[in-house]
């Protein structure tokens, strides 16, 4: 059943590949789709996409939201081919990169972080790192480790040292 | 649970430098990994060489020494307690030499920024160079590296019959 779904094809006539995380969802997808991924588009020209291909470093509910997003990007890509698909103008796709990340809980974005690196989806790994830095920018010391819930690790010494190190940043 | 600890150091350092300057800075004083990671990829150095840096003031200098000024917002600048911070110029101090807002004037450090002096020690004397009086001074100071900074001493040579003697014995460093 997997290979016979990994073998068909949409109408428009593109291959269809079969994406399966590592809790076993399966996620089918054109190669145009696909291809975002550097990874996937390299397995792809090696004809190693058969048998669907397994991501094991990406739950289902992460790659539900990589899917989406490669889903609604491949106009891009694709452009005029596919009219349904190139319908999505820039500025519905913005508004839907926007919406994507600005609602994840820290500890999601950071799985897409890692998700995106591991397919290697440039502009994806862009967007999400590009929020994490938003979300620090402006905010002192203290308030990104309540952000990232991260432990000070620092003596009161090393941090004075610190702080004076780059006394040029902290303006009292 | 620190949920930045599941990200390899370079997926944190492509996130790091992204942050304008400042944030980096903050950034390096949030823990370990973090420090170790902006130092390692040099990120506030490389950063430091785009940015503008933050203008607090302007100090001009004309060739005329009386003419020289220091302007800057009206707002008092942070004071430590127990130092007098502000440096009173003579009408006839002039600069020597200046480097990335620091200045060298009437045998003083002056950071005009950030009202802070201090008067130069003695030059120690040299065996080898007795009574040697003039010279040329140079100061080394980037703030966005270190708040560190060097003055030079380079004795006039020409004045006095030396053996071919090393430099670098007549380069006086006086760090602070």
């Amino acid at each position: 059943m997997a290979a016979a779904a990994a073998e068909a094809t949409t109408d428009g006539g593109g291959k269809m590949i079969i994406l399966i995380s590592a809790d076993g969802k399966r996620f089918e997808v054109t190669e145009a789709v696909a291809s975002q991924s550097q990874l996937i588009s390299n397995m792809i020209e090696d004809d190693c996409t058969e048998n669907g291909v397994r991501l094991p470093n990406v739950d289902g509910d992460i790659l539900t939201m990589v899917v989406d997003y490669c889903n609604m990007h491949a106009g891009d890509a694709a452009a005029a081919g596919d009219t349904m698909k190139a319908s999505s103008t820039e500025e519905e796709l913005k508004k839907f990169d926007a919406e994507l990340v600005q609602a994840l809980e820290n500890p999601v974005l950071f799985k897409l972080i890692l998700a995106a690196n591991f397919l290697n989806i440039k502009s994806l790994l862009d967007m999400t790192c590009q929020r994490v830095a938003d979300m620090m920018s402006g905010k002192t010391p203290e308030q990104m480790r309540e952000t990232f819930s991260i432990e000070n690790d620092f003596t009161p010494e090393e941090e004075a040292a610190i702080r004076q190190e780059n006394a040029w940043a902290f303006d009292d | 649970m620190d949920c930045c600890s599941q990200l390899p150091g370079d997926l944190v350092a492509d996130i790091l430098r992204r942050l304008p300057l400042r944030s980096l800075a903050a950034a390096r004083a949030v823990c370990h990994a973090w420090r170790a990671i902006v130092d390692e990829h040099s990120l506030t150095t490389q950063a430091a060489a785009l940015l503008p840096n933050h203008l607090r003031g302007l100090f001009v200098c004309l060739n005329e020494s009386c003419l020289h000024g220091f302007f800057a917002r009206p707002s008092p600048p942070a004071t430590i307690p127990g130092i007098d911070l502000d440096y009173d110029l003579d009408d006839d101090a002039t600069i020597e030499v200046h480097c990335n807002g620091l200045l060298l004037l009437d045998r003083h450090i002056v950071n005009p920024a950030t009202r802070q002096w201090m008067r130069l020690p003695p030059v120690p004397p040299y065996a080898s160079l007795p009574n040697i009086m003039y010279g040329d001074r140079g100061l080394v100071f980037d703030p966005a590296a270190s708040p560190h900074y060097d003055v030079l001493w380079m004795p006039y040579l020409i004045l006095h019959r030396l053996p071919a003697a090393s430099l670098s014995d007549q380069l006086i460093a006086l760090s602070k």
